[in-house]
């Protein structure tokens, strides 16, 4: 109860916070002429009109939008009635109040944050007050298109799932996992090729340097290019100035402590070591995850060794393949068979005519005979050399494999590879 | 601004790079099987479905979707709510999501109730590709050869009236599996003490490298003619009988035939209703022994439908006109007319038994 009864207070306050997030760069520059505590105090007022808005949501349908819409009435016509000149931050009050609608953030509210972000980061080039908060703005515009590419992925997700709860935990972690590799590729190729966009999507700038000029325009003073330059130049507001060091400070403090504390803890217990410490942060990564009920059993194994098995692309571009499986997961009886078949197909690759109505003891036969008078190059003068050598227990062992019960053994397969002369086969 | 637009290109293009990417290799090297862990049951019993679903390349799938259309029928133990949507009479939606990294099977065991009796079908399934932001970016459908062969519910003997337990009992009896008297062959089965060695299938032993006896059929009367009504329209008392009622029947003709040949008699089957892929009028099945024909009986009895197709009284006509004697028949009904009455005393003046179960009480 009581569990609820915080998550009741919990999440409105974190809401509005997500909001105030959102709007933040709005607020920024729409506040940028008033003194530092009529910002704030408008800050507290977006809060506050939101929260509202968002309590009005309880009510029923009907009686919502009647209120909602009274109060969007009242902060508008109050305000402008107020102070005409400030219409603008009552239209952005009485926009905070609809919003209050949304209970949840989904990925349109991600993406009008990034779009405020956006906006926020051309348009404080022409405000010279609040052009240190660039850096910032741009940063915060890459957190929100991360968060609302989450978001879309998971509502994505929710969707492939057909809205009925099949995509678990291990699915979504999957799928935020793949999504991040992307974003962070996207901003790698970005990182790399910014200069190069940069050039590429700048017009041209014309020289006017070098173009005849007429003799009849009357030049204008360089002063009257930058009307500013006549104005006195801005002071720093020495409340918002103030109101940083604070924030700094408070900041390095809690740093600091925190600095401290960890010292502490590793003083006391002085037995830890970088390793125990790697180790222990390597357990913490690798901790069981918290067990999620399934309405099915679910086994998964890699087919790692399938993977190893096969060609690369080099081999197959490049390299004669072998026939068949590969040889270390063949059997005994396949391995001795798989050396007879070899054999034969040297054979007929090099010219020799198989006859299907040979026994293997003829074929091989034949095949020796064949062989007999032949010119070779070293390599296969070694090949058939040992084939000559082996070819009685081959043929025996063939036969033993091919139509004996009897098993065969290890030491009868390295008996045969043994003084193979290429190794293919270890 | 400029840097902003490169940036939004950046994305977009490797967004629609990824895009062709897993539309074009998405599905290659990705094998998907659905198997039950029996063909076939009895109803109620339990079974597995197991799906494996194999990525044989080194592009990781984000998710991928298999939905089928199952029957009904068949119920998910644990996941009823979850799983099966736009549940109707006939046909559900089974989804299952994955998400498969890269050369990597993964098995899904559902656990599956088969309440009803039947012949199911699975005939096709449609797997869906996300990209990597999530995106669907495939669909293909694929054909499936899933059959699932429900038998009725078995119903032990004690479980029948008292009159159809003492003809099935006293039918069994009739036979003794050591006094296999008949010079036909029926087959061959394992060698028990005290068989001849006159008796010995040389030829199978050979092969199976088992001791086989030629096994003989008996000459006792052990055989039960099984037929089973599916009318359900009582028109004398102008009443419509309930569909359990039928499966009810079924039950008890199964739970006969499968009493009797495991105890080595003899079962034949008549039946008057519509059975799919056949086209006989009556159904009928002759009189035989063995473990396979108790499984050609059962799985004709899951594909009986209680569509009558010819009337019950015309089917016992056909009996009493075959005029033959020393026939035990077992009548399953839900409700017997005075004609049809008369037509039982016909068979059992012609030297039959006739069993009558009737399944609706105070009837007849």
């Amino acid at each position: 109860m009581q569990t609820r009864d915080q998550s009741r207070l919990f999440n409105p306050l974190v809401r509005a916070l997500m909001e105030s997030l959102i709007w933040l760069p709005v607020w920024l520059i729409a506040t940028d002429p008033y003194a530092f505590g009529v910002r704030i105090a408008i800050f507290f007022a977006a809060v506050g009109v939101f929260l509202i808005g968002r309590s009005l949501s309880v009510l029923s349908a009907v009686w919502r939008r009647g209120a909602i819409l009274l109060a969007i009435v009242f902060v508008l016509a109050g305000g402008i009635a107020l102070s005409p000149n400030d219409w603008p931050l009552f239209v952005w009050l009485a926009v905070l109040i609809w919003r209050g609608r949304y209970p949840r953030l989904g990925p349109a509210h991600y993406g009008l944050a990034f779009l405020l972000c956006a906006a926020g980061v051309i348009a404080i080039t022409q405000i010279p007050g609040v052009f240190g908060y660039r850096t910032w703005l741009i940063f915060s515009a890459i957190v929100w298109i991360i968060a609302w590419f989450v978001a879309y992925n998971r509502s994505l997700l929710d969707e492939a799932g057909l809205r009925i709860g099949i995509a678990t935990r291990s699915v979504r972690r999957a799928n935020r996992k793949y999504l991040l590799l992307f974003l962070a590729a996207g901003l790698l190729v970005f990182a790399l090729t910014a200069r190069f966009g940069q050039q590429l999507l700048t017009p041209p700038q014309i020289d006017f340097e070098g173009m005849p000029k007429e003799p009849d325009v009357i030049e204008r003073p360089p002063a009257m290019d930058n009307p500013q330059s006549f104005l006195p130049p801005a002071e720093e507001n020495p409340w918002l100035s103030r109101f940083w060091d604070i924030l700094s400070w408070i900041v390095g403090g809690l740093a600091a402590i925190g600095l401290l504390w960890l010292a502490v803890k590793l003083w006391r217990n002085r037995s830890w070591t970088w390793r125990g410490l790697l180790e222990s942060i390597r357990k913490w990564y690798l901790r069981e995850k918290k067990f999620e009920q399934l309405p099915y059993i679910e086994e998964r194994r890699s087919l790692a060794k399938d993977r190893n098995n096969k060609p690369g692309l080099w081999e197959t571009l490049f390299h004669r393949q072998g026939r068949g499986a590969d040889w270390s997961r063949l059997s005994n009886p396949e391995k001795v068979r798989r050396l007879y078949e070899e054999a034969v197909l040297s054979g007929i690759e090099r010219g020799y005519s198989f006859h299907s109505n040979h026994t293997p003891s003829e074929t091989l036969e034949a095949i020796e005979h064949w062989r007999t008078d032949r010119p070779a190059s070293d390599k296969e003068a070694a090949y058939w050399r040992w084939f000559r050598q082996v070819r009685q227990s081959l043929l025996r062992l063939y036969e033993k494999a091919k139509y004996s019960p009897h098993a065969v053994t290890d030491r009868e397969v390295e008996s045969l590879t043994e003084s193979r002369p290429d190794r293919k086969h270890p | 601004m400029a840097i902003i637009a490169w940036s939004v290109l950046v994305l977009c293009a490797l967004y629609l790079l990824q895009r062709l990417v897993f539309r074009y290799v998405g599905l290659k090297a990705v094998t998907y099987n659905r198997a039950f862990s029996a063909v076939q049951l009895f109803a109620g019993q339990t079974i597995w479905m197991n799906e494996t679903i194999a990525n044989r390349k080194r592009l990781p799938l984000p998710w991928l979707r298999v939905e089928s259309l199952l029957p009904a029928a068949l119920v998910f133990k644990h996941q009823e709510s979850h799983m099966s949507i736009n549940r109707g009479d006939q046909l559900q939606n089974h989804a299952s999501l994955f998400s498969i990294p890269a050369y990597t099977e993964i098995v899904r065991k559902h656990e599956v109730l088969c309440p009803h009796r039947g012949c199911y079908k699975v005939a096709s399934y449609t797997i869906s590709l996300g990209d990597i932001v999530g995106v669907p970016s495939l669909v293909k459908t694929y054909e499936a050869t899933n059959e699932l062969v429900v038998f009725p519910k078995l119903v032990d003997v004690r479980d029948f009236p008292q009159s159809a337990q003492k003809l099935l009992q006293s039918v069994r009896s009739m036979n003794n599996p050591l006094m296999e008297d008949h010079y036909h062959v029926a087959g061959v089965r394992p060698y028990r003490g005290g068989d001849s060695f006159r008796m010995i299938n040389w030829s199978a032993t050979a092969k199976s490298g088992e001791l086989l006896v030629h096994k003989r059929e008996s000459m006792s009367d052990n055989d039960l003619t099984l037929i089973v009504n599916a009318e359900l329209l009582d028109t004398l008392h102008n009443r419509r009988i309930a569909g359990e009622t039928f499966e009810r029947a079924l039950s008890y003709a199964a739970s006969a035939a499968h009493y009797l040949i495991s105890g080595g008699g003899k079962v034949g089957l008549v039946f008057n209703g519509q059975v799919e892929g056949s086209g006989a009028m009556p159904f009928r099945i002759p009189v035989q022994a063995g473990t396979a024909h108790l499984h050609r009986l059962l799985h004709a009895m899951a594909k009986f439908e209680a569509v009558t197709r010819l009337g019950l009284s015309f089917v016992l006509e056909q009996l009493v006109a075959e005029r033959k004697s020393g026939v035990n028949y077992m009548l399953i009904t839900a409700f017997i007319e005075p004609k049809q009455e008369e037509l039982i005393g016909q068979l059992r003046r012609g030297g039959n038994t006739v069993e009558l179960l009737l399944l609706s009480k105070g009837v007849a």
